[in-house]
């Protein structure tokens, strides 16, 4: 009896093992398998976003691009005011559209994930998913209807007696449409994060005496720190880097860093110089983004790896 | 165990709504603002009207922006899921030096803003002389939408257990042949799910179209060619058109993948 028990575990000690060299054997399927997506991504997006640290070195001479390997652009960006003006703004814009999309994403995640049952939480997050995916050219211009001197808001406003406020064409009005542009991923993100957080560790915090409020703050935000920074920094990132809510609601004013690489291409038709402020936005973000997510693991408290 | 009360639970749903009106109000009121029969945006109308509409068809222009987005999305959507489900496959089946390297490069392109992969693809499509045409667009395109259908299918995956196809192998299928009978009819519901993210999302995509097009203008180009010219409710009336018809591609999704097995979803 014992000598068959032992038969059996070694065949399946021996069918494991056979899977293991499976997952690692290189054979015609394995490679069909790993290398197409590989290869389009290596050379349809890697070599591309490499290209322009290439390209920010380059020279312009009469009207066309050479490769050159100067730092002229980078001279010429960064002694600029209005770079230095339009980084700032472009920074405000993301820091405030993060922070006020966590905020008011936060109890919407906490009702959806820790209470609801799984189908309700799946039909509410599916709603507040679905206008992420329409064109946000079309939501922005409407956007720019409803902020408008004759939208719905100044036109209740001047009906209650009230003057009608500027909103459009202002940071204002560029940031109520970032906003609408992160939300959806914030809340993604957040509820995600807090209905993965593991149940017995709430349920212990409450067996402990700990009331709701300290619930949440000491157990459940700790416990969803990784997902709660990572709606932060996308949220940054897509308000930071957006060109869309900036000209068409806010019209430019003020110039962000979006609105200026646009101009060196549209209207200069200088590439290296646009790459100059791509690259400058794509490090700056990196490190933001590398730098928030390494917080977010290393922080002591709460669930521990 | 409830640590939210059910007054609470009531105040914060009431709060979700809100959320959700603030969330659909552009789409709500661009779908009001195309009925109206001025030309500027105005609350509330005052006569409605449904020239708009029968301007925008009228638009040959616009026919032809709307039939090439419909086309370079129809060719990126298979594309996509393809390279993506592959990707997706890959990761889960193999443990190969590279293999993180592999899932970053999948998953990494929307996490970079739009804007500066547009001047990437512009930049470097134009050295191979791509650029001005759909297949610089469909090349690009197709970048950005594999990470969704990666995600996608690699979920699903991670609800298929590994050894179901060691065990096929066992009883003597090859390895495509367990592939194609179990793999890919297991993950049959989110490819549709993929496809039709995929199409949506290139369909909608603006930034990048607006700087590799060139003069085979898609509909969102158009579009702001539109507003940059004068606001018109036209605009509205594509809007709201088109905007039907990516919600009711989302709701699809969403109604197919609340049928998957749901074993592995629960807590």
């Amino acid at each position: 009896m014992s000598t068959k028990s032992m038969k059996v575990g070694e065949k399946i000690a021996a069918i494991q093992t056979a899977m293991m060299k499976k997952m690692r054997r290189v054979s015609p399927f394995s490679i069909a398998m790993s290398t197409p997506m590989l290869g389009y991504q290596v050379i349809f997006f890697l070599i591309p976003v490499c290209y322009i640290f290439l390209l920010s070195l380059y020279r312009v001479e009469f009207f066309a691009t050479v490769p050159a390997f100067t730092a002229e652009n980078w001279i010429h960006i960064w002694s600029q005011d209005y770079f230095w003006s339009a980084f700032g703004y472009s920074v405000l814009i993301g820091t405030v559209t993060a922070i006020l999309s966590s905020v008011i994403s936060l109890p919407i995640a906490l009702y959806l994930g820790l209470s609801q049952s799984f189908l309700w939480r799946f039909l509410c997050l599916g709603i507040v998913i679905a206008p992420f995916f329409t064109n946000f050219v079309i939501r922005a211009h409407t956007w720019r209807g409803i902020l408008g001197e004759s939208g719905p808001i100044n036109t209740l406003i001047r009906y209650v007696g009230g003057q009608s406020i500027q909103l459009v064409d202002s940071l204002v009005g560029t940031i109520i449409g970032t906003l609408s542009l992160s939300l959806p991923l914030v809340l993604l993100l957040q509820t995600l994060s807090i209905s993965a957080v593991d149940r017995t560790l709430i349920s212990a915090g409450l067996n402990l005496n700990a009331r709701p409020v300290q619930a949440i703050f000491h157990i459940i935000l700790p416990a969803a720190r990784v997902g709660l920074a990572l709606g932060f920094a996308f949220s940054f990132v897509l308000s930071f880097g957006d060109f869309i809510s900036p000209t068409i609601i806010g019209a430019s004013r003020p110039p962000v860093l979006s609105t200026l690489l646009v101009e060196q291409i549209r209207g200069g038709n200088h590439w290296p110089r646009a790459s100059v402020v791509a690259v400058s936005m794509f490090t700056f973000l990196f490190t933001l983004v590398l730098a928030t997510i390494l917080w977010a693991y290393k922080e002591p408290g709460g669930e521990k790896k | 165990m409830s640590i939210i009360s059910a007054r609470s639970n009531r105040i914060l749903l009431l709060y979700y709504i809100v959320i959700v009106f603030f969330l659909f109000s552009p789409i709500l009121m661009g779908f009001y603002f195309s009925f109206g029969e001025q030309r500027f945006p105005s609350f509330p109308i005052d006569k409605f009207s449904l020239d708009w509409y029968a301007d925008a068809w009228a638009d040959s222009k616009l026919l032809d922006a709307l039939q090439r987005s419909a086309l370079v999305a129809a060719l990126v959507a298979p594309t996509a899921t393809i390279l993506g489900g592959l990707g997706a496959y890959a990761d889960y089946r193999y443990r190969y030096p590279g293999r993180r390297f592999a899932l970053a490069l999948g998953l990494m392109p929307p996490t970079i803003p739009v804007l500066i992969l547009a001047l990437a693809f512009l930049a470097y499509l134009s050295e191979l002389h791509l650029t001005a045409s759909l297949y610089g667009v469909f090349i690009a395109h197709t970048v950005i939408c594999l990470p969704f259908a990666m995600a996608l299918i690699r979920l699903r995956l991670s609800q298929l257990d590994p050894e179901l196809e060691s065990a096929a192998w066992n009883l003597g299928a090859g390895e495509w042949r367990a592939f194609l009978h179990i793999v890919l009819v297991f993950c049959r519901p989110m490819i549709f799910v993929s496809l039709m993210i995929t199409f949506i999302i290139s369909f909608d995509e603006f930034t990048i179209a607006w700087f590799v097009s060139g003069t085979e203008q898609t509909l969102p180009v158009k579009v702001l060619n539109m507003v940059e010219r004068q606001s018109s409710p036209v605009i509205n009336a594509i809007g709201s058109i088109t905007s039907l018809f990516t919600l009711a591609a989302i709701l699809i999704a969403l109604l197919v993948i609340k049928r998957l097995d749901r074993t592995k979803w629960h807590d």
